[in-house]
Protein backbone atom coordinates (compact mmCIF):
# COMPACT_ATOMS: atom_id res chain seq x y z
CA UNK A 1 0.00 0.00 0.00
CA UNK A 2 1.42 3.31 -1.04
CA UNK A 3 1.12 6.61 0.74
CA UNK A 4 -1.49 7.86 -1.71
CA UNK A 5 -3.65 4.78 -1.09
CA UNK A 6 -3.50 5.46 2.62
CA UNK A 7 -4.38 9.08 2.19
CA UNK A 8 -7.40 8.18 0.06
CA UNK A 9 -8.76 5.97 2.81
CA UNK A 10 -7.98 8.63 5.33
CA UNK A 11 -9.81 11.23 3.28
CA UNK A 12 -12.78 8.96 2.84
CA UNK A 13 -13.13 8.69 6.57
CA UNK A 14 -12.54 12.38 7.01
CA UNK A 15 -15.15 13.09 4.36
CA UNK A 16 -16.86 16.28 5.37
CA UNK A 17 -20.22 17.55 4.40
CA UNK A 18 -20.23 21.20 3.66
CA UNK A 19 -23.65 22.63 3.70
CA UNK A 20 -24.13 25.89 1.97
CA UNK A 21 -27.34 26.99 3.49
CA UNK A 22 -26.71 30.70 3.19
CA UNK A 23 -26.30 30.72 -0.54
CA UNK A 24 -26.62 33.85 -2.58
CA UNK A 25 -30.14 34.89 -3.53
CA UNK A 26 -29.89 34.00 -7.19
CA UNK A 27 -28.96 30.43 -6.29
CA UNK A 28 -31.82 28.15 -5.36
CA UNK A 29 -31.18 25.51 -2.71
CA UNK A 30 -30.87 22.03 -4.15
CA UNK A 31 -32.90 19.29 -2.57
CA UNK A 32 -32.24 15.60 -3.04
CA UNK A 33 -34.70 12.95 -1.95
CA UNK A 34 -33.93 9.31 -2.67
CA UNK A 35 -37.61 8.38 -2.41
CA UNK A 36 -38.61 10.81 -5.15
CA UNK A 37 -36.37 9.17 -7.71
CA UNK A 38 -37.89 8.46 -11.09
CA UNK A 39 -36.85 5.61 -13.35
CA UNK A 40 -33.01 5.57 -13.63
CA UNK A 41 -33.09 6.26 -17.38
CA UNK A 42 -35.13 9.43 -16.85
CA UNK A 43 -33.28 10.44 -13.68
CA UNK A 44 -30.02 10.32 -15.66
CA UNK A 45 -31.41 12.66 -18.34
CA UNK A 46 -32.43 15.22 -15.70
CA UNK A 47 -29.04 14.95 -13.99
CA UNK A 48 -27.27 15.47 -17.30
CA UNK A 49 -29.16 18.66 -17.89
CA UNK A 50 -28.00 19.89 -14.50
CA UNK A 51 -24.40 18.85 -15.23
CA UNK A 52 -24.34 20.03 -18.87
CA UNK A 53 -21.29 22.21 -18.20
CA UNK A 54 -19.41 19.14 -17.00
CA UNK A 55 -20.04 17.37 -20.32
CA UNK A 56 -18.71 20.42 -22.12
CA UNK A 57 -15.60 20.55 -19.91
CA UNK A 58 -14.92 16.82 -20.30
CA UNK A 59 -15.37 16.93 -24.07
CA UNK A 60 -13.03 19.88 -24.21
CA UNK A 61 -10.49 18.01 -22.09
CA UNK A 62 -10.62 14.99 -24.42
CA UNK A 63 -10.05 17.11 -27.51
CA UNK A 64 -7.31 19.28 -26.00
CA UNK A 65 -5.50 16.31 -24.46
CA UNK A 66 -5.45 14.44 -27.75
CA UNK A 67 -3.92 17.29 -29.71
CA UNK A 68 -1.41 18.36 -27.12
CA UNK A 69 -0.01 14.87 -26.75
CA UNK A 70 1.22 14.25 -30.27
CA UNK A 71 3.83 16.41 -31.94
CA UNK A 72 1.91 16.65 -35.17
CA UNK A 73 -1.25 17.63 -33.31
CA UNK A 74 -4.35 18.00 -35.43
CA UNK A 75 -2.48 16.91 -38.54
CA UNK A 76 -2.10 13.45 -37.04
CA UNK A 77 -5.86 12.84 -37.02
CA UNK A 78 -5.89 13.48 -40.74
CA UNK A 79 -2.65 11.65 -41.57
CA UNK A 80 -3.59 8.47 -39.75
CA UNK A 81 -6.50 7.35 -41.97
CA UNK A 82 -4.65 8.67 -45.01
CA UNK A 83 -1.69 6.41 -44.27
CA UNK A 84 -3.87 3.33 -43.85
CA UNK A 85 -5.79 4.28 -46.98
CA UNK A 86 -2.62 4.53 -49.07
CA UNK A 87 -1.35 1.14 -47.88
CA UNK A 88 -4.71 -0.55 -48.45
CA UNK A 89 -5.17 1.10 -51.84
CA UNK A 90 -1.81 -0.13 -53.05
CA UNK A 91 -2.51 -3.65 -51.81
CA UNK A 92 -6.14 -4.03 -52.80
CA UNK A 93 -6.71 -1.86 -55.86
CA UNK A 94 -5.33 -4.59 -58.12
CA UNK A 95 -7.57 -7.24 -56.58
CA UNK A 96 -10.67 -5.10 -56.57
CA UNK A 97 -9.87 -3.27 -59.80
CA UNK A 98 -13.51 -3.23 -60.89
CA UNK A 99 -14.26 -0.59 -58.26
CA UNK A 100 -13.94 2.88 -59.66
CA UNK A 101 -11.65 5.30 -57.75
CA UNK A 102 -10.99 2.74 -55.05
CA UNK A 103 -9.19 5.11 -52.60
CA UNK A 104 -12.35 7.19 -52.12
CA UNK A 105 -14.50 4.06 -51.90
CA UNK A 106 -12.22 2.78 -49.15
CA UNK A 107 -11.69 6.01 -47.26
CA UNK A 108 -15.40 6.90 -46.84
CA UNK A 109 -15.98 3.62 -45.01
CA UNK A 110 -12.63 3.68 -43.21
CA UNK A 111 -13.27 7.08 -41.63
CA UNK A 112 -16.62 5.82 -40.26
CA UNK A 113 -15.21 2.55 -39.03
CA UNK A 114 -12.16 4.02 -37.27
CA UNK A 115 -14.33 6.65 -35.60
CA UNK A 116 -16.70 3.98 -34.34
CA UNK A 117 -13.93 1.66 -33.18
CA UNK A 118 -11.77 4.28 -31.47
CA UNK A 119 -14.63 6.16 -29.86
CA UNK A 120 -16.11 3.04 -28.29
CA UNK A 121 -12.74 1.88 -26.98
CA UNK A 122 -12.02 5.30 -25.47
CA UNK A 123 -15.55 5.47 -24.02
CA UNK A 124 -15.04 2.08 -22.39
CA UNK A 125 -11.66 2.97 -20.88
CA UNK A 126 -12.90 6.35 -19.76
CA UNK A 127 -15.91 4.86 -17.94
CA UNK A 128 -13.72 2.26 -16.24
CA UNK A 129 -11.38 5.05 -15.12
CA UNK A 130 -14.35 7.19 -14.13
CA UNK A 131 -15.99 4.44 -12.10
CA UNK A 132 -13.19 4.92 -9.54
CA UNK A 133 -14.19 8.56 -9.30
CA UNK A 134 -17.85 7.58 -9.13
CA UNK A 135 -17.18 5.66 -5.93
CA UNK A 136 -16.22 8.90 -4.23
CA UNK A 137 -18.49 11.50 -5.70
CA UNK A 138 -21.80 11.70 -7.50
CA UNK A 139 -21.66 12.52 -11.20
CA UNK A 140 -24.05 11.57 -13.98
CA UNK A 141 -22.61 8.19 -14.94
CA UNK A 142 -23.13 8.70 -18.62
CA UNK A 143 -20.78 11.76 -18.65
CA UNK A 144 -17.69 9.82 -19.63
CA UNK A 145 -19.23 7.96 -22.56
CA UNK A 146 -20.97 11.11 -23.81
CA UNK A 147 -17.90 13.33 -23.66
CA UNK A 148 -15.55 10.86 -25.36
CA UNK A 149 -17.98 10.16 -28.20
CA UNK A 150 -18.67 13.86 -28.72
CA UNK A 151 -14.91 14.45 -28.90
CA UNK A 152 -14.62 11.65 -31.46
CA UNK A 153 -17.24 13.33 -33.61
CA UNK A 154 -15.04 16.42 -33.75
CA UNK A 155 -12.22 14.17 -34.93
CA UNK A 156 -14.53 12.66 -37.51
CA UNK A 157 -15.27 16.09 -38.92
CA UNK A 158 -11.52 16.73 -39.19
CA UNK A 159 -11.10 13.34 -40.87
CA UNK A 160 -13.42 14.52 -43.64
CA UNK A 161 -10.84 17.08 -44.79
CA UNK A 162 -8.36 14.49 -46.16
CA UNK A 163 -11.34 12.59 -47.60
CA UNK A 164 -12.38 15.62 -49.65
CA UNK A 165 -8.75 16.04 -50.73
CA UNK A 166 -8.60 12.46 -51.98
CA UNK A 167 -11.90 12.96 -53.79
CA UNK A 168 -10.42 15.97 -55.59
CA UNK A 169 -7.24 14.07 -56.47
CA UNK A 170 -8.99 10.92 -57.71
CA UNK A 171 -11.54 12.98 -59.62
CA UNK A 172 -14.68 11.99 -57.71
CA UNK A 173 -17.09 14.94 -57.99
CA UNK A 174 -18.25 16.44 -54.71
CA UNK A 175 -21.99 16.82 -55.16
CA UNK A 176 -24.60 18.68 -53.12
CA UNK A 177 -25.44 15.45 -51.26
CA UNK A 178 -22.23 15.99 -49.26
CA UNK A 179 -24.18 18.67 -47.40
CA UNK A 180 -26.25 15.90 -45.80
CA UNK A 181 -23.18 14.33 -44.15
CA UNK A 182 -24.06 15.93 -40.76
CA UNK A 183 -27.23 13.78 -40.70
CA UNK A 184 -25.06 10.73 -41.28
CA UNK A 185 -22.81 11.90 -38.45
CA UNK A 186 -25.83 12.11 -36.17
CA UNK A 187 -26.62 8.47 -36.98
CA UNK A 188 -23.02 7.35 -36.48
CA UNK A 189 -22.86 9.31 -33.22
CA UNK A 190 -25.99 7.74 -31.75
CA UNK A 191 -24.95 4.25 -32.80
CA UNK A 192 -21.51 4.73 -31.23
CA UNK A 193 -23.14 6.09 -28.08
CA UNK A 194 -25.53 3.14 -27.81
CA UNK A 195 -22.81 0.60 -28.39
CA UNK A 196 -20.41 2.51 -26.12
CA UNK A 197 -22.97 2.38 -23.29
CA UNK A 198 -23.43 -1.38 -23.60
CA UNK A 199 -19.71 -1.98 -23.76
CA UNK A 200 -18.88 0.34 -20.86
CA UNK A 201 -21.44 -1.27 -18.58
CA UNK A 202 -19.94 -4.70 -19.18
CA UNK A 203 -16.38 -3.39 -18.87
CA UNK A 204 -17.02 -1.88 -15.43
CA UNK A 205 -18.10 -5.28 -14.11
CA UNK A 206 -15.75 -7.51 -16.09
CA UNK A 207 -12.17 -6.42 -16.76
CA UNK A 208 -11.65 -9.03 -19.49
CA UNK A 209 -14.10 -7.22 -21.79
CA UNK A 210 -11.24 -4.87 -22.70
CA UNK A 211 -9.35 -7.89 -24.06
CA UNK A 212 -12.30 -9.52 -25.82
CA UNK A 213 -13.38 -6.35 -27.61
CA UNK A 214 -10.44 -5.95 -30.05
CA UNK A 215 -11.00 -9.53 -31.25
CA UNK A 216 -14.67 -8.77 -31.84
CA UNK A 217 -13.77 -5.58 -33.67
CA UNK A 218 -11.33 -7.37 -35.95
CA UNK A 219 -14.03 -9.84 -36.96
CA UNK A 220 -16.56 -7.05 -37.39
CA UNK A 221 -14.16 -5.18 -39.68
CA UNK A 222 -13.91 -8.12 -42.09
CA UNK A 223 -17.69 -8.58 -42.12
CA UNK A 224 -18.26 -4.93 -43.05
CA UNK A 225 -17.66 -3.68 -46.60
CA UNK A 226 -14.76 -1.37 -45.82
CA UNK A 227 -12.00 -2.51 -48.14
CA UNK A 228 -13.87 -5.52 -49.54
CA UNK A 229 -16.49 -4.29 -52.06
CA UNK A 230 -20.15 -4.69 -51.14
CA UNK A 231 -20.71 -7.00 -54.12
CA UNK A 232 -18.38 -9.63 -52.67
CA UNK A 233 -19.83 -9.61 -49.13
CA UNK A 234 -23.35 -9.71 -50.57
CA UNK A 235 -22.73 -13.29 -51.65
CA UNK A 236 -21.81 -14.40 -48.11
CA UNK A 237 -24.69 -16.28 -46.40
CA UNK A 238 -27.23 -14.94 -48.93
CA UNK A 239 -26.49 -11.36 -47.89
CA UNK A 240 -27.52 -11.85 -44.26
CA UNK A 241 -24.04 -10.86 -43.10
CA UNK A 242 -24.73 -7.40 -44.47
CA UNK A 243 -28.40 -7.20 -43.54
CA UNK A 244 -27.70 -7.97 -39.89
CA UNK A 245 -24.67 -5.68 -39.74
CA UNK A 246 -25.69 -2.32 -38.26
CA UNK A 247 -22.42 -0.68 -39.32
CA UNK A 248 -23.06 -1.59 -42.95
CA UNK A 249 -26.34 0.35 -42.97
CA UNK A 250 -24.64 3.45 -41.56
CA UNK A 251 -21.63 3.22 -43.88
CA UNK A 252 -24.01 2.81 -46.82
CA UNK A 253 -25.46 6.25 -46.09
CA UNK A 254 -21.99 7.83 -46.15
CA UNK A 255 -21.01 6.00 -49.37
CA UNK A 256 -24.19 7.15 -51.11
CA UNK A 257 -23.73 10.75 -50.02
CA UNK A 258 -20.01 11.04 -50.73
CA UNK A 259 -18.76 8.35 -53.10
CA UNK A 260 -21.79 7.92 -55.37
CA UNK A 261 -23.13 11.43 -54.83
CA UNK A 262 -26.69 10.18 -54.75
CA UNK A 263 -29.49 10.56 -52.25
CA UNK A 264 -29.98 7.35 -50.21
CA UNK A 265 -33.43 5.82 -50.65
CA UNK A 266 -36.08 6.40 -48.01
CA UNK A 267 -35.75 2.74 -47.06
CA UNK A 268 -31.99 3.10 -46.46
CA UNK A 269 -32.48 6.22 -44.33
CA UNK A 270 -35.19 4.41 -42.36
CA UNK A 271 -33.10 1.33 -41.64
CA UNK A 272 -30.05 3.37 -40.64
CA UNK A 273 -32.14 5.59 -38.36
CA UNK A 274 -33.85 2.60 -36.75
CA UNK A 275 -30.53 0.86 -36.13
CA UNK A 276 -28.80 3.97 -34.73
CA UNK A 277 -31.54 5.34 -32.50
CA UNK A 278 -32.54 1.83 -31.47
CA UNK A 279 -28.98 1.15 -30.33
CA UNK A 280 -28.91 4.46 -28.45
CA UNK A 281 -32.16 3.77 -26.59
CA UNK A 282 -31.19 0.21 -25.76
CA UNK A 283 -27.69 1.20 -24.62
CA UNK A 284 -28.99 4.13 -22.56
CA UNK A 285 -31.59 1.97 -20.82
CA UNK A 286 -29.16 -0.86 -20.06
CA UNK A 287 -26.45 1.50 -18.81
CA UNK A 288 -28.74 3.55 -16.56
CA UNK A 289 -30.39 0.52 -14.98
CA UNK A 290 -27.02 -1.05 -14.21
CA UNK A 291 -25.24 2.18 -13.26
CA UNK A 292 -26.81 2.30 -9.80
CA UNK A 293 -24.84 -0.88 -9.08
CA UNK A 294 -21.46 0.58 -10.11
CA UNK A 295 -20.74 1.77 -6.57
CA UNK A 296 -22.10 -1.45 -5.08
CA UNK A 297 -19.74 -3.46 -7.20
CA UNK A 298 -16.57 -2.03 -5.64
CA UNK B 1 -27.04 6.87 15.70
CA UNK B 2 -30.58 6.06 16.64
CA UNK B 3 -32.53 9.12 17.49
CA UNK B 4 -36.12 9.92 17.98
CA UNK B 5 -37.26 11.98 15.06
CA UNK B 6 -40.21 13.28 13.16
CA UNK B 7 -41.45 11.40 10.15
CA UNK B 8 -40.81 14.36 7.85
CA UNK B 9 -37.73 16.60 7.62
CA UNK B 10 -38.16 19.94 9.42
CA UNK B 11 -37.42 23.31 7.89
CA UNK B 12 -34.05 23.52 9.67
CA UNK B 13 -32.99 20.00 8.66
CA UNK B 14 -30.01 19.62 6.36
CA UNK B 15 -29.38 15.87 6.20
CA UNK B 16 -32.15 13.46 7.01
CA UNK B 17 -32.14 9.68 6.81
CA UNK B 18 -35.06 7.40 7.54
CA UNK B 19 -34.69 3.62 8.01
CA UNK B 20 -31.81 3.54 5.58
CA UNK B 21 -30.38 0.14 4.78
CA UNK B 22 -27.71 -0.91 2.31
CA UNK B 23 -27.36 -4.47 1.16
CA UNK B 24 -24.56 -5.83 -1.01
CA UNK B 25 -25.20 -8.93 -3.10
CA UNK B 26 -21.94 -10.80 -3.06
CA UNK B 27 -21.42 -13.87 -5.24
CA UNK B 28 -20.50 -16.92 -3.16
CA UNK B 29 -17.44 -17.52 -5.33
CA UNK B 30 -15.82 -14.32 -6.55
CA UNK B 31 -16.34 -13.72 -10.26
CA UNK B 32 -13.45 -11.95 -11.93
CA UNK B 33 -14.15 -12.21 -15.64
CA UNK B 34 -16.99 -12.20 -18.14
CA UNK B 35 -15.97 -15.71 -19.20
CA UNK B 36 -16.39 -16.99 -15.63
CA UNK B 37 -19.75 -15.23 -15.34
CA UNK B 38 -21.12 -16.90 -18.49
CA UNK B 39 -19.78 -20.30 -17.42
CA UNK B 40 -21.42 -19.93 -13.98
CA UNK B 41 -24.76 -19.04 -15.55
CA UNK B 42 -24.63 -22.07 -17.85
CA UNK B 43 -23.67 -24.33 -14.96
CA UNK B 44 -26.43 -22.78 -12.85
CA UNK B 45 -23.93 -22.16 -10.08
CA UNK B 46 -24.45 -18.41 -9.81
CA UNK B 47 -25.43 -17.93 -6.17
CA UNK B 48 -25.31 -14.76 -4.12
CA UNK B 49 -25.46 -14.03 -0.43
CA UNK B 50 -26.64 -10.80 1.15
CA UNK B 51 -24.44 -8.59 3.24
CA UNK B 52 -26.15 -5.79 5.12
CA UNK B 53 -23.63 -2.96 5.48
CA UNK B 54 -26.20 -0.62 7.04
CA UNK B 55 -29.48 -1.35 8.73
CA UNK B 56 -32.19 0.95 10.08
CA UNK B 57 -30.16 4.14 10.08
CA UNK B 58 -32.07 7.22 11.20
CA UNK B 59 -30.37 10.56 11.17
CA UNK B 60 -31.42 14.17 11.48
CA UNK B 61 -28.66 16.73 11.09
CA UNK B 62 -29.80 20.29 11.58
CA UNK B 63 -28.42 23.16 9.60
CA UNK B 64 -25.26 24.61 11.09
CA UNK B 65 -24.67 21.48 13.12
CA UNK B 66 -21.26 19.80 13.12
CA UNK B 67 -21.75 16.09 13.01
CA UNK B 68 -19.07 13.41 13.36
CA UNK B 69 -19.30 9.70 12.79
CA UNK B 70 -16.98 7.31 14.57
CA UNK B 71 -16.81 3.56 14.41
CA UNK B 72 -14.57 0.55 14.02
CA UNK B 73 -13.16 -0.64 10.72
CA UNK B 74 -15.96 -2.05 8.61
CA UNK B 75 -18.65 -0.45 10.75
CA UNK B 76 -20.16 1.24 7.71
CA UNK B 77 -18.95 4.82 8.10
CA UNK B 78 -17.87 5.15 4.50
CA UNK B 79 -20.98 3.39 3.26
CA UNK B 80 -23.10 5.85 5.20
CA UNK B 81 -21.23 8.78 3.71
CA UNK B 82 -21.62 7.30 0.24
CA UNK B 83 -25.36 7.08 0.78
CA UNK B 84 -25.46 10.71 1.88
CA UNK B 85 -23.42 11.88 -1.10
CA UNK B 86 -25.70 10.10 -3.64
CA UNK B 87 -22.95 7.69 -4.66
CA UNK B 88 -24.89 4.70 -3.32
CA UNK B 89 -28.62 4.41 -3.72
CA UNK B 90 -29.93 2.86 -0.47
CA UNK B 91 -31.55 -0.57 -0.75
CA UNK B 92 -34.26 0.56 1.65
CA UNK B 93 -35.29 3.78 3.31
CA UNK B 94 -35.16 7.45 2.45
CA UNK B 95 -32.36 9.97 2.13
CA UNK B 96 -33.18 13.65 2.03
CA UNK B 97 -30.58 16.36 1.57
CA UNK B 98 -31.00 20.10 1.48
CA UNK B 99 -28.06 22.04 0.10
CA UNK B 100 -24.91 20.92 -1.62
CA UNK B 101 -22.59 18.06 -0.75
CA UNK B 102 -18.85 18.53 -1.20
CA UNK B 103 -16.98 15.32 -0.57
CA UNK B 104 -13.23 15.76 -0.11
CA UNK B 105 -11.65 14.05 -3.06
CA UNK B 106 -8.24 12.55 -3.33
CA UNK B 107 -5.98 15.47 -4.20
CA UNK B 108 -5.84 15.91 -7.93
CA UNK B 109 -8.31 13.14 -8.68
CA UNK B 110 -9.92 14.97 -11.54
CA UNK B 111 -6.89 16.94 -12.66
CA UNK B 112 -5.45 16.49 -16.07
CA UNK B 113 -1.75 17.27 -16.65
CA UNK B 114 -2.28 18.43 -20.24
CA UNK B 115 -4.67 21.21 -19.27
CA UNK B 116 -3.72 24.64 -17.93
CA UNK B 117 -4.42 25.59 -14.34
CA UNK B 118 -7.46 27.64 -15.26
CA UNK B 119 -8.86 24.84 -17.44
CA UNK B 120 -8.37 22.41 -14.55
CA UNK B 121 -10.28 24.71 -12.22
CA UNK B 122 -13.24 24.69 -14.60
CA UNK B 123 -13.05 20.91 -15.03
CA UNK B 124 -12.87 20.14 -11.31
CA UNK B 125 -15.49 22.66 -10.31
CA UNK B 126 -17.85 21.11 -12.83
CA UNK B 127 -17.08 17.65 -11.43
CA UNK B 128 -18.29 19.04 -8.10
CA UNK B 129 -21.51 20.05 -9.82
CA UNK B 130 -21.04 23.76 -10.35
CA UNK B 131 -22.19 25.45 -13.52
CA UNK B 132 -19.92 27.60 -15.65
CA UNK B 133 -21.75 30.76 -14.59
CA UNK B 134 -21.16 29.94 -10.90
CA UNK B 135 -17.45 29.35 -11.52
CA UNK B 136 -17.13 32.56 -13.51
CA UNK B 137 -18.66 34.46 -10.59
CA UNK B 138 -16.28 32.96 -8.01
CA UNK B 139 -13.11 33.08 -10.08
CA UNK B 140 -12.58 36.72 -10.88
Amino acid sequence: MTITDLSVNYLRVQFTIVMKQETSINQSIKIYGSAQRKHPAIEELLALFQYRDLIFQLTRRDIVARYKRSVLGIAWTMLNPLGIMIVMSVVFSNIFNRVESYPTYLLTALVCYTTFQQSTVVAMNSTVWGSKLLEQIYLPRTSFVLSTIFASMVNFALGLIPLFLIMLITGVPIRWTALLVPIGMLLLCSFSLGFGFLLSTLAVFFPDIAEIYPVLMRAWMYLTPIFVPVEILEKVLDGWVLRLNPLHHIIKIFRDLLYYGTLPSLMDWGIAALVSFGALLLGWYFFCVKADNFAYHA
Amino acid sequence: MHRLQDSEPQSDTAVWLQDVAVCYHIPNDPIKTFKEYIIRIIQGKLKYHDFWALKDINLDVKRGEIFGIIGLNGAGKSTLLKVISKVLIPTKGRVWIKGEISPLLQLGAGFHPELTGLENIYLNASILGHTRVEIDEKLD
